[in-house]
This record gives C-alpha cells, sequence and structure tokens, in this order.
C-alpha cells in the first residue's frame, strides 16, 4: 500500500514537474510574442508620427513660402503708398497747395536760449474758439 | 485472390495533376518573385525611382533696386500664371464666364479659347499671366467655390516698380518671359541682381505630392544682389514735375534733366520725358526708353562756354577784368560768328560770360589755343563717357585736334562741333562747383550681396583746375543769374543765390545738312552760390513758342532757366539746405 502510493505520488510528482515546466517556457514566449507585436506596432506609431511631422514641416514650410510672399506685397504696398506722384495727386484732391510764402524759422545756438516757459493758452485762444 | 491495390487512383491522377498544376503556379511565382526582388531588383528600384524624382528648378529671387533712402524702385514679387487644361472642363462658357473678370483677355475671346480648346483637344490655355498673390487668390476661391476642375497655377516672378515712372528711365526694364534686364540700370547690372538659380531634387508621389521620408536633394538658389542707388525719390519727383510743366509750356519734343550732388558725384535724379509708366508693357516704346540724359547727345552751345573761360583763366591768359574786343561778328575761314543782341565794342571776359558772347568767348579761345583748349576739354570729361555704371551712355563726339578744321577751336568755344551728353556737361559744372575736383557720376552708392558684403562705388576723381579757378568762375556764373541784365536771371530763386549758364543751340538737320530753325535750350547751374550743393542741368529738344512779354521760348534763357529755378529750389528743401538768400 505504502509502496502503491509512492509510485503513483512520483507520477504525480512528474506530471506535476512537468506542467510546471511547460509553464516557465509559455511565459517567456508569450512575453516575446507581444515584444514583438508591441514592436511591431511601435514601429507604425513611430513611422506614422514621423510621417505626420514630416507633413507638419511641409505644411510650415509652404506658410513660411506665403509669409514671405505676402511680405512681399506688403513691402510694394508700402513703397506704392510712398510714391511721390501718388501723395502730390493725393494732396491736390484734398485741396493742398504749395505755400506761396515761406517763413524760415531762424534758430540760434542752443546754448543762448533758456528754457522754454510753459504757457496755458486761454480756452479762448485755442483753434475753433475764436469768434 | 488480394486484389493488388491501384497506385493511381482515378482521383489520385486528379490530385497529381492538380497538386503539379499548383507546384508549378508557386514555382512560377517563387521565380518571379525572385527574378524581380532579387535578380532585378536594382534595376527595377532604379526606374521606380525615376518615376518618382523630380528635378525642379528654383529660380533666384531678382535684387531690388532702392533709391538712396532705401525705398524699393524695382521689387521682384511672387506672380502666378493662371492656366486651363480645357479638356478637363465640363462646361467651357460657364467657366469663360466665371473666370473672365480676372482674365487678360476679354470674355467673348476667353469663351472661344476655351470651348475651341476643348472641341481641338488642347490642354493649355491661359487665364491670366502674371498676376500677383493676392489677385491668384481670388481667382482660386472662385474656383473652388464652382469646383472648376483643370485649373493651374504655376509660380512665375513678377517685377514690380512701385514708383511707376519715377526715374522709370533710369531704372530700366526686365524681359517679359526670361526676366533678364535689358533697359537702364537693370541691364548694367543684370549679372548682380540676376542670382544663381538652384534645384531641388524630391520624391513625389502619383498625385504630385512630396513623399514623406522620401529622397530630397535641395541646392537652394542665391538670390540677386541689391542694388542701392544714389537717386533721391523726392527731387527725381520734382525733376520730372519741372521737366513736365516745361514741355507742356514750350511744346519742346522732349528733355531731361539731370541733379548731381557736388561733394560725391552722386546723381540725385536723371528724368527724361517723354516717360512711361514701367509696369505698363504697352507704353514701353523704345523712344519713351531712351534715357535722354545719357543717350543723347548734342551740341551744348553757351553752356560750353564756361570750360573755354575756365581754361583760360587756369593758363593766367586772362582774368575776369581783361578786356575783350566784341565787335558784331568774326570771321574765321570762311564762317562768320556774331552775337545775339547788342554788346559794347570790348568787354572783360566776367561780361563776356554774362553776356554770353560768342565773339568774345571765340577771342578768348584764339588766346588760348586749340592744344590747350582740347586738354581742358577732355579733362572736364568730355568725348568720353563720364558715368561709370549708366546704361546705353554714348560718348560724345571730341575729335583730336589733329583732325580740327580751321573753324573747329572757335566752334567749340561756343558749344559747336562737339557732341555732348546732358551727364557731362552736369559733371563739368559739378567740377566748377567742387572746387576744380571732377569726379564721376554715378548712379549706384553700394551693391548690397546676399551675404551682407557691401560693394562701395568709389568714383574716380581728378583735378581739372584750381580752387582759386574755379571759385573764379563760379563768381561770373553767379552774375548770369544774380544780375538782371544776366541772360540766366529767369533761374534766379526766391531762397537761393545760384550760379549757372543759358545755352541755345541750333539743331543739325542731318537730312537736310544744314542747322534748322529748332533749338536745343539748356540751362546748366549749381546752388547755393557760397557753398554749391548741387548742379542742375536742363535740356529742352525743340522748344517754341513766346512768353508775353515777347520773350522766344526757343531760347535756353527763357524755356530752361525756370525749369532750373523750380527743380533746384525743390531740390535744396528736400536736401535740408537752409535757404541763403536774405
Amino acid at each position: 500500500m505504502t509502496t502503491q502510493t509512492l509510485r503513483v505520488s512520483r507520477r504525480a510528482r512528474r506530471s506535476a514537474n512537468r506542467s510546471l515546466l511547460i509553464g516557465p517556457r509559455l511565459i517567456p514566449l508569450a512575453f516575446y510574442t507581444l515584444l514583438v507585436i508591441g514592436l511591431f506596432f511601435a514601429m507604425i506609431y513611430l513611422r506614422i508620427a514621423l510621417d505626420r511631422t514630416a507633413f507638419e514641416l511641409d505644411s510650415i514650410e509652404r506658410a513660411i513660402t506665403h509669409e514671405e510672399s505676402r511680405q512681399l506685397d506688403l513691402r510694394l504696398t508700402i513703397a506704392e503708398l510712398q510714391d511721390p506722384v501718388r501723395i502730390a495727386t493725393e494732396a491736390e484732391r484734398i485741396g493742398m497747395t504749395t505755400p506761396n510764402e515761406r517763413i524760415p524759422i531762424v534758430i540760434s545756438s542752443a546754448r543762448g536760449i533758456a528754457p522754454p516757459i510753459e504757457q496755458e493758452s486761454p480756452v479762448s485762444a485755442l483753434p475753433g474758439r475764436r469768434p | 485472390m488480394p486484389v493488388k491495390p491501384r497506385i493511381w487512383a482515378r482521383g489520385d491522377l486528379r490530385l497529381l495533376v492538380v497538386g503539379t498544376v499548383l507546384v508549378l503556379a508557386w514555382a512560377g511565382i517563387g521565380y518571379r518573385l525572385f527574378d524581380l526582388q532579387g535578380t532585378q531588383a536594382v534595376a527595377l528600384a532604379n526606374v521606380g525611382f525615376d518615376q518618382r524624382i523630380r528635378e525642379e528648378a528654383i529660380d533666384a529671387r531678382r535684387g531690388t533696386i532702392f533709391d538712396r533712402d532705401g525705398i524699393e524702385l524695382a521689387l521682384t514679387i511672387d506672380g502666378w500664371n493662371v492656366v486651363v487644361d480645357p479638356s478637363m472642363l465640363d462646361d467651357p462658357a460657364a467657366v469663360a464666364a466665371l473666370l473672365a473678370p480676372f482674365a487678360d483677355a476679354p470674355w467673348a475671346e476667353l469663351e472661344e479659347t476655351l470651348i475651341s480648346g476643348q472641341l481641338d483637344g488642347r490642354r493649355y490655355a491661359e487665364i491670366a499671366m502674371r498676376v500677383d498673390t493676392e489677385r491668384k487668390d481670388e481667382i482660386e476661391a472662385v474656383v473652388d467655390e464652382h469646383d472648376i476642375a483643370g485649373v493651374f497655377y504655376r509660380q512665375q516672378p513678377l517685377r514690380v516698380y512701385p514708383a511707376r515712372n519715377v526715374a522709370a528711365q533710369a531704372i530700366g526694364l526686365t524681359r517679359f518671359d526670361d526676366g533678364a534686364g535689358i533697359e537702364g540700370l537693370e541691364k548694367t547690372f543684370d549679372s548682380e541682381l540676376e542670382g544663381e538659380p538652384g534645384r531641388l531634387i524630391v520624391e513625389r508621389d502619383p498625385q504630385g505630392r512630396v513623399i514623406p521620408q522620401g529622397q530630397v536633394l535641395l541646392e537652394p538658389a542665391t538670390p540677386g544682389s541689391d542694388v542701392l542707388t544714389t537717386i533721391d525719390r523726392e527731387v527725381q519727383f520734382a525733376a520730372e514735375q519741372g521737366l513736365r510743366k516745361a514741355i507742356q509750356t514750350t511744346g519742346a519734343r522732349g528733355g531731361s534733366v539731370v541733379a548731381i550732388e557736388i561733394d560725391t558725384g552722386e546723381i540725385l535724379a536723371m528724368a527724361s520725358w517723354p516717360g512711361l509708366d514701367l509696369n505698363d508693357r504697352e507704353q514701353v516704346t523704345p523712344e519713351v526708353l531712351r534715357n535722354r540724359a545719357v543717350a543723347d547727345i548734342y551740341e551744348p552751345g553757351s553752356t560750353l562756354k564756361a570750360v573755354t573761360v575756365a581754361a583760360a583763366i587756369e593758363e593766367q591768359i586772362v582774368t575776369p577784368s581783361t578786356p575783350i574786343d566784341t565787335p558784331k561778328s568774326i570771321v574765321i575761314g570762311d564762317f562768320e560768328y556774331e552775337d545775339h543782341g547788342t554788346n559794347p565794342a570790348w568787354m572783360p571776359v566776367a561780361d563776356v560770360v554774362k553776356r554770353s558772347s560768342n565773339v568774345g568767348t571765340i577771342e578768348i579761345q584764339r588766346r588760348l589755343g586749340d592744344d590747350l583748349h582740347y586738354q581742358y576739354l577732355t579733362a572736364f570729361g568730355l568725348g568720353a563717357p563720364s558715368g561709370l555704371d549708366v546704361a546705353g551712355e554714348r560718348h560724345g563726339q571730341l575729335n583730336p585736334t589733329n583732325q580740327w578744321t580751321q573753324t573747329s577751336g572757335s566752334s567749340i568755344a561756343i558749344g559747336y562741333a562737339i557732341g555732348t551728353t546732358p551727364l557731362q556737361m552736369a559733371a563739368v559744372y559739378a567740377a566748377i562747383a567742387n572746387d576744380g575736383v571732377w569726379i564721376e557720376p554715378h548712379l549706384v552708392r553700394e551693391v548690397i550681396r546676399p551675404d551682407g558684403l557691401r560693394i562701395v562705388t568709389k568714383p574716380r576723381t581728378r583735378v581739372v583746375v584750381s580752387p582759386e579757378t574755379a571759385a573764379t568762375m563760379r563768381g561770373m556764373l553767379g552774375r548770369v543769374i544774380e544780375e538782371d541784365d544776366g541772360t540766366g536771371h529767369r533761374a534766379w530763386m526766391s531762397d537761393y543765390t545760384a550760379a549757372g549758364k543759358t545755352g541755345t543751340s541750333q539743331k543739325f538737320d542731318v537730312e537736310q545738312g544744314r542747322y534748322s530753325e529748332d533749338t536745343m535750350a539748356s540751362f546748366i547751374g549749381m546752388a547755393p552760390l557760397d557753398d554749391p550743393r548741387i548742379v542742375v542741368v536742363v535740356v529742352l529738344d525743340a522748344p517754341h513758342g513766346m512768353l508775353d512779354d515777347g520773350t522766344d521760348l526757343s531760347l535756353g534763357g527763357a524755356s530752361a532757366a525756370p525749369v532750373f529755378a523750380e527743380v533746384t529750389q525743390n531740390a535744396l528743401h528736400q536736401l535740408g539746405v537752409a535757404p541763403d538768400r536774405k
């Protein structure tokens, strides 16, 4: 009886040992499988991320080109606004004329001039207040 | 009896056949795969790469031309060519109606182009060429709104001139198709302005999109250098306004005005009439594009007397008070020279200048001699191009003395038998104003390379006469304007004193082989008198008519002198020069 029990126990132990051996063998396999799958998806993700960045860069480059173009257009506009022909025409249109009389303002040496005295003009002397 | 089992049953044979076929098929596929991926892999990869790869030229942005204050006179912006593939249009007539407001051609012509283009199978039709980005965006909005297929936009640099007709002939023009400079500064500095084109090699998908992470090789374009001119837009505007008014008043065929800063030889203004708007290509003709200030040769008339007298004073042959016989006329060879108006029997040299006596000046020239006279003419820059960077400048005409006839010296003394340009004459008077130092006039102050390197213009200089002689000449020329009986009194200015000389020469009619009644009327002067800042030359081609007081407008003192006064006074105000007239 004792011997039988011992035999059974040995079988069971062997069986249990076998199952114990299979368990540790599957775990690394599963781990590596998951790792490979994970790496695969990570690679895909990285690739997509790189592509997205490349598209963003392309978009930024287009935006830079567009802004550079706009800057040139604005430079052109500024230059056109400073065109003396345009300014003269506009001045004539709003009724400006060259003054007939020139009044020279002679400023002597700054050293000899006393600092200006602030004076408050009477309200009646301001433009538009005079009768 | 045991039955011997059949090795090949009917079904087994079918299996064998199918299996063989499958094996052969897979083997064929395998071979093909091996062939494509192995044997031909490199060659096919190269073919595919060649299909995806595109080489694109990158246009170099043309440099900008600035005035002396850094304001753009010529600028390249992004332009666009808008074109259509008629074969892709669903309804050409409808598309023509939508795009007509933006098109270069009228609506009916555009409609005809698109319809006939579709019928003929043409795949290209121009809608609007060289439009700016704003215009292109407007077109694109309409195209997107109506979902029109077959409209394409191609970037095309667009050269624009913000100042339009200001200094048009001096700035010049680029060719419409390839953008090369063909006139003016655009031509002279074309190699600096154009830059180096680059190239882009890039992988694109069948839709033409750039493949991310694809192969890219970029050789960037090097933009052209910028050119900083010496032109002052305000002075230029004043010169053009003055010239325009003079043309209207006198009915002259054309004219030119040049203003030079004396200390530096920088050309502040260079105006020609008729003018043009550089942005309007339809206006461009050789006549309006000609820079008369450097391309027109004329006989300067009495304005050249200053050279004769300055040479004689420098050589101590005469002084301002030396008496000179001034009979009504003088005969040299078979030619009789006479004075305009009535003069006393003799005059001091100063009065010879003030009253612009031909006879008196010829007498001074005869004392000077042809060789010395010629030396001074060349020293003052006559007979050779005077501007180092002005396109199309002509040499003028000054023969060496061994080709002179008996009358050459006398004729040249009073401004005949010699051909000069207005710019050359401006340089002559600038030398007198600059204490006798001739400075090469120039239109460009700096060329600024893309890397920031600035190449500064260094004009040639030379001493022609002494400061004393120059001051004496300025004093005598001052009387021409400042005294009431001076021939140039109409150049008198309310704010500034000035010195100058009138000039009137009859035009030589080449077809008739003789001098005509038309004149070249000119005035050259400098201001302020005590410390000259600028020299202004005014030349009018064939002015005519009379003023109310009976003054003949064909004379330089009547037609050109007032223009000098107007332009000079405006220019000095612009330059911030304090009025010196008490």
